[in-house]
This record gives structure tokens, C-alpha cells and sequence, in this order.
């Protein structure tokens, strides 16, 4: 009686590994491999210790020439590795860093910048499992000295340039649309202006609001935005006057964000847009752009304000707002 | 004796934390220019500020020709604020402080709020003021 008691126990401490083992090695059937992509350009542009940073710390995400660990292949934890590597490539890929403008290049490297001084990336997850993928504060001073030679380039015009771009432009006959569904309006142009800012020493932004949107701003009502918000960031290239002034010369585009909770679920709810030149050329081949290039970054850094990098600053008194009012 | 000391040192201490009330005297502001649409911006590096024009049609329409002096019933306002390094995005700057909100009506200039930049006449703000062009937008 005894024994047939400890045989069944003695079962049992085996049984339950073998189960496990068992049930790891049936996941591994279910394992889709990474796609394997080629290498078309990398960025030779900059330093070697720049290239040294992101080959160690985004490299195994962010490119075609994955080299990955023998616990990042096994199922379960090869499918959380197979969707990080494929969303991080959407987003941006250092194997085929070619295929961006020098513009786009510029806007990567500020990325990438704030990304790690804001300790966003590499993922936390990430690095329990990959501690030599660690930042720090010396590699963000490369990265960060890097990416200002870079925008350093780029001298805006002259003055003259302002009255060049008066002349007739094809206004199209309909407002195109974005692939997403955003539309494109003028109305903005009668909007309340929430903010001015600048990007990278080369544009000069204004932002409008509707009136859900200045509302918004002024209750602090984030978290999450009304629907039906909408916020348009013109922007232009700079023009240096004689003083050394700087005031919008050429259109560059006009940036939308509209708040639709039910619409855009995938991007936080926000249907992001972009109208481009004087033909106000939308941004985006299909649906998919604003995932691959517009919520990765406001997600990751702009969080503190529902997703919106130009809030006005809470700066102000606020017997100041009354005072205004009064007049 | 010397622990009862350390013991009230402690409390105060963590009383100290608590007795820090959060400076939340300060808001968001977007300016309200009532009537009046924005028409132009610019950056003064030098002095780190952002202004923006607004106006009515009348004003719009002086500026959009380069008129030196506005028309009869044109009103101007010109928004002059403090700007910083975005607190959300290196590489960029975005407008802080409020600085001064000047009006120009029926032809006569006046500081509504804050301080100038610089001292200057009605007539020298009058002419810089008439010195910005419209934005474009197609």
C-alpha cells in the first residue's frame, strides 16, 4: 500500500516537467521565424562611435541583421521577440537607413536622442534579458553631439526668399485626404492659436485649435482628449531677416491630429495627418503610416499630455489668464 | 535622551516632505484675440522670444501689400512671448512666458500688458509691427 503511495508520487514530480517540456516543445511547432530581409544601406554617415551605440543597443530590433540569444528563439518568448523586431523595423530600420532623405535622417537621429534620454529605449523588458544593450549617459552625449552637427547643416534662407513664394500655386479644386480618413480643411486658418514653436533650427510652427481643442488645453483635459478635438501644425521653412529675426517663408506642410476614440483605436485614438507642398500631398501609402511613423514617438514621449508635443507650457500665473480676460 | 533627539529629528524629517506644498499657481494660456485671426509669427533668437500678429481683415489686407502705415479700420495685436527648449522633445523650442501684448488701432499704438524687449516709440513699433507679412498657406 506504502509503495504504490510513493511510486504515484514519484509520478507525479515527473509527470508535471515532462507535461511542461511537452508543452514548450509543441509551442516551438507554433514558432514563426523573423523574416529575413537584405541589408540594402547602412548609415555610414556618421562616427564609428555613434555606429558603435546603435549596432550594441538598437541593432537586434531595429535592423535585418537580428543576433539574437538561444532564450529569444524559444516559444513563448520568441513571439513577444518576433512582434517587438517587426513593429521596431516599421518604425525604423538602421539596414535600410538609405532609403531615407537627409531630412528624414536629421528627424531619425533627434528620435532616437530623445528617445534614450527620456530612458524609453532601449525597452526595460528588453534589457533585463539583454544588460550589455544598456545606454549611458556618455553614449547619449555621442549620440547627442552627433545629432546636433546634423542640424547645424541645414542654413536657412535669406529674407529674399519670402517673396518667392507668393506666386500662384495649384490650390487643389477638392482638400485631399489621408490615407487614415483625416480630412484636410482650411477652417483652421480661423482657429484659435494654442502654440509657436521650432524644430531642429530649420522650421518655425504655428499651432491651431478648434474650439474642443483650446478648451482642452485650457482645462488641462488630457487623459483622455475630448473627441472631435482637432490641432493643425502649420509649418513653415525659416527666413532670417537683416536683424537677424526669424520669420515663416515657404510652406512646408500642414499637420493634422484629430481625436476619434472609436476611429483610430490603433494610434491612441488620434487620426494623425500630414499635407505636404502647395499641393498639400498627403503623407502615407496606406493606413498603416501613422503606426509606423507618427504614434511611435508622440506614444513614447508625449504621454504627460494626451500624446501632444506642443501644448503651451505651464508657465504662467494664473491671475495672469484674468488679467487678460479683463482687458 | 540622544535617541528622543534623533527620534524628533526624523519626524521633522518626513513632516518637512509633506509641508512642501506643489507651486500649482501656474496654467496653460492660449491667448484669446477675441475677433482677431493670427496672421504672422516670427523668433527673435537674440532676445529668445515669439511673436504672433493677429488681426481683422482690414489689417490682413495692409500687411498681405506691405502697406507702412494700416488702413482706417485696421486693429493689430502683436503677442510677444518667452520661449524655451521643449520639455517634451529635444531639438525643439516652444513658447513660454508671456511677455507683452501690444494693440494698434485707428492708427495709434499701446502697450496692453508686460514690458518691451526694448524701449521703443509708437512710431518704431507702429513700423515694426507693419513690417510682417502674412503667412501662406496654400
Amino acid at each position: 500500500m506504502e509503495t504504490t503511495k510513493n511510486t504515484k508520487r514519484f509520478k507525479r514530480i515527473y509527470l508535471i516537467p515532462a507535461a511542461v517540456v511537452a508543452v514548450l516543445a509543441g509551442l516551438q511547432l507554433f514558432s514563426e521565424p523573423i523574416a529575413s530581409k537584405p541589408v540594402t544601406g547602412h548609415m555610414d554617415e556618421a562616427p564609428a562611435e555613434v555606429l558603435a551605440i546603435l549596432q550594441r543597443s538598437c541593432y537586434n530590433c531595429h535592423s535585418n541583421e537580428q543576433q539574437l540569444s538561444w532564450f529569444d528563439q524559444l516559444a513563448p518568448a520568441s513571439w513577444a521577440v518576433k512582434k517587438d523586431v517587426d513593429r521596431a523595423r516599421e518604425v525604423m530600420n538602421f539596414s535600410e537607413w538609405d532609403k531615407l532623405s537627409s531630412g528624414e535622417r536629421t528627424g531619425k537621429m533627434y528620435a532616437i536622442l530623445n528617445m534614450m534620454q527620456a530612458g524609453k529605449m532601449p525597452l526595460r523588458e528588453y534589457l533585463l534579458l539583454h544588460p550589455g544593450a544598456k545606454i549611458t549617459e556618455k553614449d547619449i552625449e555621442t549620440v547627442k553631439k552627433y545629432t546636433l552637427s546634423l542640424s547645424g547643416q541645414q542654413v536657412p534662407a535669406k529674407a529674399a526668399a519670402v517673396t518667392t513664394t507668393t506666386a500662384a500655386a495649384a490650390v487643389p479644386k477638392t482638400w485631399p485626404v489621408s490615407p487614415n480618413g483625416v480630412k484636410y480643411t482650411d477652417a483652421f486658418k480661423q482657429w484659435t492659436v494654442i502654440s509657436m514653436s521650432t524644430l531642429f533650427d530649420n522650421s518655425i510652427r504655428v499651432i491651431y485649435g478648434n474650439d474642443i481643442a483650446v478648451k482642452a488645453v485650457r482645462e488641462e483635459n488630457f487623459f483622455p482628449w475630448p473627441d472631435g478635438a482637432i490641432v493643425v501644425k502649420a509649418v513653415w521653412k525659416q527666413v532670417t531677416m537683416p536683424d537677424g529675426e526669424i520669420r515663416p517663408g515657404e510652406f512646408v506642410n500642414a499637420q493634422f491630429m484629430e481625436k476619434n476614440a472609436a476611429k483610430y483605436t490603433t494610434t491612441e485614438g488620434w487620426g494623425f495627418a500630414k499635407f505636404s507642398g502647395q499641393k498639400l500631398a498627403p503623407t502615407g501609402k496606406d493606413a498603416l503610416f501613422a503606426r509606423k511613423s507618427c504614434i511611435s514617438c508622440h506614444r513614447q514621449l508625449a504621454a504627460a499630455t494626451g500624446f501632444l508635443f506642443d501644448v503651451p507650457m505651464k508657465v504662467n500665473p494664473k491671475s495672469l489668464t484674468e488679467k487678460i480676460i479683463a482687458q | 535622551m540622544n535617541r528622543f533627539f534623533l527620534l524628533l529629528l526624523m519626524a521633522a524629517a518626513f513632516t518637512a516632505c509633506k509641508n512642501e506644498t506643489p507651486a500649482n499657481n501656474h496654467t496653460r494660456i492660449v491667448f484669446d484675440a477675441g475677433d482677431l485671426h493670427f496672421i504672422a509669427s516670427s523668433l527673435n533668437p537674440k532676445l529668445k522670444t515669439m511673436s504672433a500678429v493677429y488681426g481683422n481683415d482690414s489689417a490682413l489686407q495692409a500687411l498681405a501689400k506691405g502697406d507702412h502705415q494700416p488702413a482706417a479700420g485696421a486693429v493689430l495685436k502683436l503677442v510677444t512671448w518667452r520661449y524655451h527648449d521643449n520639455p517634451q522633445y529635444f531639438g525643439g523650442k516652444i513658447n513660454g512666458e508671456l511677455l507683452s501684448v501690444e494693440t494698434l488701432q485707428a492708427g495709434s499704438w499701446q502697450l496692453d500688458f508686460g514690458a518691451l524687449q526694448h524701449p521703443a516709440t509708437a512710431a518704431e513699433r507702429i513700423s515694426y509691427i507693419m513690417s510682417y507679412q502674412p503667412v501662406q498657406i496654400p
